[in-house]
């Protein structure tokens, strides 16, 4: 009876260890072997959940997110009047230099979603390969970067934001005098997560709040796109390069909706682009790119839903 | 099978659907309670080590699957977790208040240092704030949650 017993708790024994080295090598298996359990269980067991989250974050974002829509709409709204005249110069000079067209970024608009899940820097988005999108498009709101597109379903796709390790951006000011590479730089809390703006020139000398936009190197962030405003020196190599703190001009927790960039691509990425949401919008350049003489500070509200203190990041 | 492991059993899977219903489905992450980690602690007090780490092993493989930035985590720290709970039925025995709610209290606390240490992130800043800081929080929460749901559930009659 003794011996019965004794073996099946060795049989137990082994088995837990054969589970937690089964667990281990999951753990450094490839992304792609992973993504593709991943995709099995989002696609199978987890459906209805999954299913579930997307009706209700959307059934609550209509009910609740009704003022901050407007707030957003309003603010968009005046922005793209004001550059409706600079549009209209753009197009003359363009005409009068013979210039041709500059072909229009295109974007997805998108939901974000948070599934409660234990990693802080990742988050899902509500498109996926079906309304054009790609692994390592940008994902960016009316403000500036969010983060980066990771894997993508037929439907959704993983992301994440620039809080994540492994987040890396190409960065200039916006007169391109400065460069360097944008990382992040985490807090002991979450709260406190920032951005470093690594290897700049040693003579460079950012004021704080000059603004940081993406430098469109490497090609997968397009140019321009507002990534955050310099808070001050963070450390320097003597004689070799400077690294600046920087506040990003996103804070991850309060976005709801977003954009994915699809950047310019030869081809449509959607054949019925309206039905996918397709929009082919104007640049996100901050409003002040191409003006690193303007002072820094608060930029003034754009609309008087806009200056409501109604969470608009 | 006896009653009380029927019910046990019943119980597992209705925290594990409730879970994914209210942290995935309604999207409350932290703010409801790990229903995962109450499972596997009642898996632990009412299964066999292997039916309990099996238990562990397939809820940690759900979680992961929202997080494929750390798959892996789950599964090994919850069959870890889902294992010992099942030794300290061998070791302790009894289910009074006091000692269920410690039973809930550390496992929670100990598998919230088992996915620390499986994410191999060595980060001590991450340890303080998910360990130290919010993890005795979760788990004093998850020891409210499982006192309650065993009294409902899982209570034995009162001898007469």
């Amino acid at each position: 009876m003794e011996g019965q017993d004794g073996g099946a708790k060795r049989i137990d024994v082994l088995i837990t260890l054969w589970l937690v080295v089964l667990a281990a090598v999951m753990m450094k298996l490839p992304s792609g072997a992973q993504n593709a359990v991943g995709d099995a269980l989002r696609g199978s067991v987890l459906r209805p959940f999954v299913f579930v989250n997307t009706t209700y974050a959307q059934a609550r974002t209509v009910a609740r997110d009704m003022d901050l829509l407007h707030a957003r709409m309003d603010s968009l709204l005046s922005r793209v009047a004001a550059q409706r005249t600079l549009a209209l110069e753009n197009r003359q000079l363009r005409d009068l230099l013979e210039l041709r067209e500059s072909a229009p970024h295109r974007y997805v608009a998108t939901q974000v979603i948070r599934a409660g899940t234990t990693h802080q820097s990742v988050f899902r988005v509500a498109s996926g390969l079906d309304d054009g999108v790609r692994p390592f498009d940008a994902v960016v709101t009316e403000v500036g970067l969010l983060g980066q597109l990771q894997h993508v379903d037929a439907r959704s796709a993983s992301a994440y934001d620039w809080s994540h390790p492994d987040f890396r951006v190409s960065a200039m000011t916006p007169d391109g005098q400065v460069h360097g590479l944008v990382v992040a730089d985490r807090g002991e809390f979450r709260e406190q997560d920032r951005l470093l703006l690594e290897g700049t020139a040693y003579l460079s000398d950012l004021e704080p709040g000059t603004p940081l936009v993406t430098s469109g190197r490497g090609g997968t962030y397009a140019r321009g796109i507002l990534v955050g405003r310099v808070a001050g020196v963070a450390a320097t190599r003597a004689g070799w390069s400077k690294t600046y703190h920087v506040e990003p001009a996103v804070q991850p927790g309060a976005v709801a909706f977003a954009f994915v960039d699809l950047g310019v691509r030869a081809e449509p990425a959607v054949p019925d682009a309206d039905a996918a949401g397709v929009e082919e919008g104007p640049s996100l350049e901050p409003p002040d790119a191409g003006a690193a003489e303007t002072p820094p500070g608060p930029a003034p509200p754009e609309s008087p839903r806009a200056a409501q203190p109604s969470g608009v990041p | 099978m006896n009653p009380a492991s029927a019910r046990a059993g019943v119980l597992v899977a209705v925290l594990a659907v409730a879970h994914l219903s209210v942290r995935v489905g309604l999207g409350l992450g932290a703010v409801a309670p790990d229903l995962f980690a109450l499972a596997v602690l009642f898996a632990g007090r009412s299964m066999l080590m292997r039916h309990a780490a099996l238990v562990g092993f397939g809820l940690g493989l759900l979680q992961d699957g929202f997080v494929p930035q750390a798959f892996g985590a789950s599964p090994a720290a919850l069959t870890l977790v889902a294992a010992t709970a099942s030794w300290t039925r061998q070791v302790f025995v009894g289910d009074s208040v006091t000692f269920l709610a410690s039973y809930f209290f550390l496992g929670k606390w100990v598998l919230e240092l088992c996915y620390w240490l499986a994410l191999g992130e060595h980060d001590w800043a991450a340890f303080a704030e998910r360990v130290l800081i919010a993890g005795p929080v979760a788990a004093l929460y998850a020891a409210g949650v499982g006192l309650a749901l065993h009294w409902l559930f899982l209570r034995s009659p009162r001898a007469p």
